[in-house]
């Protein structure tokens, strides 16, 4: 295999290839390394690439594997981290100068799992400021998407997503509050988990706000999702609201089909004017697929859905605005412009509001798990648009509507999941006309992170959308 | 309640926070728009409804 070759497999297809000794850990390190020191410079996925780390953690795998040891299930696997997990000795800069010289002394639980399997830390990756979204001046640059260099690669988990569509890493770790982990994995044609909340440790995450930000694997496939999680998941003690309920091996069931499975399109969600058109055909494609392949397909209705935007920006901004409430004070001139602006608006919110907002996240999920009665899988878009242009996103907001628009619209559609502490995933569902990636949202019950897989491996064999190469980095 | 620059300024004077004067007319499009969008869950009944923080594995509230 040459370079280009072994950067494109999945991080299953490495760690397949690194057990059978078909490849080395050193060389699918190197690949990467090279292809991040060719591209990167005008990608801006990293902020931090800890390449002799990399290089000596390599060797000391491939020295494990020639001992006849089994160093893990993602042996020798290249991986890149957002940079809001804490990683012993390295920057975590959580995308802001106000922690531009933050080295955290231990690693965040994830991490730890994820070096306990054999995975090799390549570096860490771009983030709009304080893992929230709009960032108009981000210090370590703006993450390009590789499908389109003018288009946002979502947020906040922008870098997760970009090193992933242009192959600077096998896998990636976002994290998703109201969406930052699914958003990018929909702009950038990749695939996207937020996991049942209390599924993964948050212990050593810089925290958004109290109680949904969720770890968040990022993948070039399904598969590569349901072992990641595989790793990650599991009670710790350093984060106690983690479920003590038992991991499952997430791909044993995912091959199982769909056959008896009802997959239910959300009304409120679907048949909106603000949707664009080629989104709703290929969610509308979508469904077909789903019922050539033995799923029974009809239509829920979820009537809060519509407003999760809102509930979510009510409750996730105040808290988070709370959480940052020191920085506000004494260090606001540190913040982008836009982070500045959204906490500001955030901390003024009168305390009856936010407790309406909190009841009205309980009344949707009571909305979500009634709709649950009737089907196993909740279908939408993970975002009613494609990828915006970064001019787009970053302008400053002119008016009430303008804001209302470009702020609270695309987020019901992941903040429905976020409020109720539900598992969600985004797939590559199709594209534009124009090329951008479209990605199809699945959602499932409590701990029902087995039929999310089943379904998604499901329809992503069915389809070719994951094959395809990002246009702008096809011939790099 | 009528949102003005005024009353942006003086909520966050009570918060110990400080706008700028070139960005208050963002913070207050931001903050009128964030209050309109959820004065939208004004007319839901709510009034049997606790709010939590972490939904229970079993069961539902």
């Amino acid at each position: 295999m040459n370079s280009t070759e072994i950067a494109f497999l999945s991080a299953t297809e490495t760690a397949r290839a690194i057990k059978a000794k078909e490849l080395s850990p050193i060389d699918a390190v190197q690949a990467y390394l090279e292809r991040i020191d060719r591209l990167d410079t005008r990608l801006a996925a990293y902020i931090t690439v800890v390449r002799e780390e990399a290089l000596d953690n390599a060797q000391l795998i491939s020295d494990l594997i020639d001992e006849g040891k089994n160093p893990g299930v993602l042996a020798g696997v290249p991986i890149a981290v957002k940079d809001q997990y804490w990683t012993e000795g390295i920057l975590t800069s959580n995308g802001s100068n106000v922690y531009k010289d933050y080295v955290p002394t231990e690693d965040s639980t994830v991490i730890k799992r994820l070096k306990n399997a054999g995975s090799i830390l390549l570096g860490k990756l771009n983030l709009s400021e304080l893992a929230m979204g709009g960032t108009q001046n981000p210090p370590w640059g703006i993450p390009a998407n590789p499908w389109n260099f003018d288009c946002t690669p979502g947020e906040s988990s922008s870098g997760s997503g970009v090193a992933l569509a242009a192959h600077l890493c096998a896998a990636s770790m976002g994290e998703d509050t109201g969406g930052s982990g699914r958003g990018p994995a929909s702009y950038c044609g990749v695939v996207g988990l937020r996991p049942t909340f209390t599924r993964v440790s948050r212990f050593g995450m810089t925290h958004m706000c109290w109680f949904m930000d969720a770890a968040a694997p990022m993948t070039k496939t399904v598969e590569d999702c349901a072992v990641i999680l595989g790793v990650i998941a599991g009670y710790d003690e350093k984060d106690p609201y983690t479920s003590h309920k038992p991991v499952p091996n997430y791909t044993t069931h995912m091959r199982d089909g769909l056959k008896g499975l009802r997959v239910g399109l959300i009304k409120e969600l679907h048949y909106t004017n603000d949707m664009h058109p080629d989104v709703r055909s290929a969610i509308e494609a979508s469904l077909d697929t789903f019922k050539e392949l033995g799923a029974e397909v009809k239509e829920v209705s979820i009537p809060l859905a519509e407003l999760a935007g809102a509930i979510f920006v009510g409750v996730a901004d105040t808290e988070g605005a709370g959480a940052r409430d020191e920085i506000l004070r004494n260090q606001p001139g540190d913040l982008d412009q836009a982070s500045r602006t959204r906490l500001q608006s955030a901390a003024l919110v009168p305390a009856k509001v936010y407790n309406r907002a909190a009841k009205a996240r309980v009344l949707l999920r009571r909305q979500v798990m009634e709709a649950l009665q009737n089907v196993d899988i909740l279908v939408s878009p993970t975002s009613p648009y494609p990828a915006p242009k970064h001019t787009d996103l970053t302008a400053k907001f002119e008016n009430e509507e303008d804001v209302r628009t470009r702020f609270f619209f695309r987020r019901s559609y992941t903040g429905c999941y976020s409020l109720t502490g539900l598992p969600a995933i985004s797939i590559p569902g199709g594209f534009t006309k124009d090329g951008l990636p479209i990605g199809l949202q699945l959602g499932a019950g409590p701990f029902a992170e087995e039929t999310l897989f089943r379904a998604s491996y499901s329809y992503e064999q069915a389809t070719t959308w994951h094959t395809i190469v990002a246009h702008k980095i096809q011939n790099l | 309640m009528s949102i003005d620059k005024d009353t942006v300024n003086e909520l966050a004077h009570i918060a110990g926070i400080e706008i700028s004067a070139d960005e208050l007319e963002e913070v207050t499009n931001r903050f009128k728009s964030l209050m309109q969008e959820l004065d939208r869950l004004k007319d839901l009944d709510l009034d049997n409804i606790l709010p939590v923080s972490i939904f229970p594995e079993e069961g539902e509230i």
